[in-house]
């Protein structure tokens, strides 16, 4: 942490080595795009996060989380530029911005290669997973929009950790 | 809430998602830093969420990897050019700002302060123009005085120039023993100039008239006032001959005839 609040490129670099596949993959969920569109974002992420590294505080949350929220914020802030929208529309006409959600991003997991990584989850578990993890909502969120109590979206998540942690041990 | 309880809570699991409220996100970061059986769950709930999302299947190679990061690096280090570029010019605009953010204030004061001074000066400068004028007008007066001075003093030294001092005709009901009159009278130059008087006042609608005998005939020489002991000293009309001269009260305006009944002053030649 030190070396990256010193701005050292490769403490940097070794960040990204180790967490570009997961924050793609976040990436791709909010933008439901292929990988290529997902890496430039993610490029535009690891700037925004190397300008602002100083910010960083650990006494609110870690490294991973708060990384993991710029390249969720800077993927939402692409999904409403004028560019992205006039090109998704041409793709699939459910994201629109006329929709009464704030963000123009709904959850529903279509990208083959996320489909298949949510799938190693059982169902319930899948959604919790993809509505928070990916997709960033809070958990009040989650239960408005899973239509379950907010008891059960904490429960389920931390079920599907659980989950998760068993099938990696073997790993 | 104990340790345990907030293990199970799935909460810790928010933590990681950074889903939680920012007060609360602190609270559990607290608690990491005090427990390090919290901070060990975290880290594993963020391990196993980690090898979730990077599934083997669709990794980035190392290659793609390696490129992205420079792709990275160059525009962290394009940008950090930029600003090397910028910078400098950012700070001469500041200096530039404060000059002329300073220069205005200045500007503003001296405005204000000459407009101040020239405020005052335009009330000088009217105060001045009218005792200009005053003085011109003083002076126009002066001049005329002069002149009519020099005139009457011209008549008087003249060598043919007659000394005429009428006094009260006997009988007269308007004036005295005391009342005089001093006329001088130049025959050659024909100009009769009144110097000196003691008459009594008349009223609003009277006034002395001056007349020059020659062959027994009147011949009208002006009106004039007298009041309050003060005479009008001026020239009368011109008077080519004359044996006497005469004054007589007349109406206003004066009269083509004396009224001899009004006859107070007199003086012959």
């Amino acid at each position: 942490m030190t070396r990256l609040k010193a701005r050292d490129e490769q403490a940097f670099a070794t960040l990204y080595r180790n967490y570009s596949n997961a924050f793609i993959s976040i990436i791709k969920q909010i933008i439901r795009d292929d990988t290529e569109l997902a890496k430039d974002i993610l490029q535009d992420a690891m700037v925004k996060i190397w300008n602002n590294i100083g910010q960083y505080d650990a006494t609110k949350g870690t490294l991973f989380t708060w990384m993991m929220n710029i390249c969720r914020n800077v993927a939402i802030d692409r999904t409403r530029s004028k560019d992205f929208k006039n090109q998704s529309k041409n793709q699939s006409l459910d994201i629109s911005p006329e929709s009464g959600n704030n963000r123009s991003v709904q959850p529903m997991p279509e990208l083959i290669g996320v489909k298949k990584m949510l799938e190693v989850l059982e169902p319930n578990h899948r959604e919790v997973v993809n509505v928070v993890y990916m997709l960033g909502y809070s958990h009040a969120e989650a239960a408005e929009i899973l239509n379950i109590p907010v008891g059960t979206v904490k429960t389920r998540l931390r079920n599907a950790v659980i989950e998760l942690r068993k099938r990696y041990k073997h790993l | 809430m104990n340790v345990q309880e907030l293990i199970s809570s799935g909460k810790l699991e928010l933590y990681v998602a950074g889903t939680l409220s920012e007060r609360e996100m602190g609270d559990v970061a607290a608690y990491a830093q005090d427990y390090p059986e919290v901070a060990l769950e975290i880290e594993k709930i963020e391990r196993a969420m980690l090898d979730f999302l990077s599934p083997v299947e669709f990794e980035l190679e190392s290659k793609e990897k390696e490129r992205q990061i420079n792709q990275i690096f160059e525009k962290i280090h394009e940008q950090e050019s930029e600003e090397k570029r910028i910078t400098p010019l950012f700070r001469i605009s500041k200096l530039a700002v404060a000059a002329i953010t300073i220069g205005l204030v200045i500007m503003t004061g001296a405005s204000i302060w000459f407009g101040m001074q020239n405020k005052n000066l335009v009330g000088e400068m009217a105060a001045l123009k009218d005792n200009q004028q005053k003085l011109e007008q003083e002076n126009q007066q002066f001049l005329g005085h002069y002149t009519q001075m020099q005139q009457q003093f011209t008549v008087m030294r003249n060598i043919l120039t007659k000394r005429v001092e009428l006094k009260t005709v006997q009988g007269s009901k308007l004036t005295g023993l005391d009342n005089y009159m001093l006329v001088y009278w130049n025959p050659a130059t024909k100009k009769l100039l009144l110097a000196d008087a003691n008459l009594p006042d008349l009223t609003k609608d009277q006034q002395y008239q001056l007349w020059a005998l020659y062959d027994g005939k009147p011949v009208d020489a002006g009106v004039f006032d007298y009041k309050d002991k003060n005479i009008n000293v001026s020239f009368q009309k011109d008077i080519p001959n004359a044996q006497a001269f005469a004054v007589t009260v007349e109406p206003k305006g004066g009269s083509k005839t004396p009224t001899l009944s009004n006859l107070c002053m007199m003086a012959k030649l």
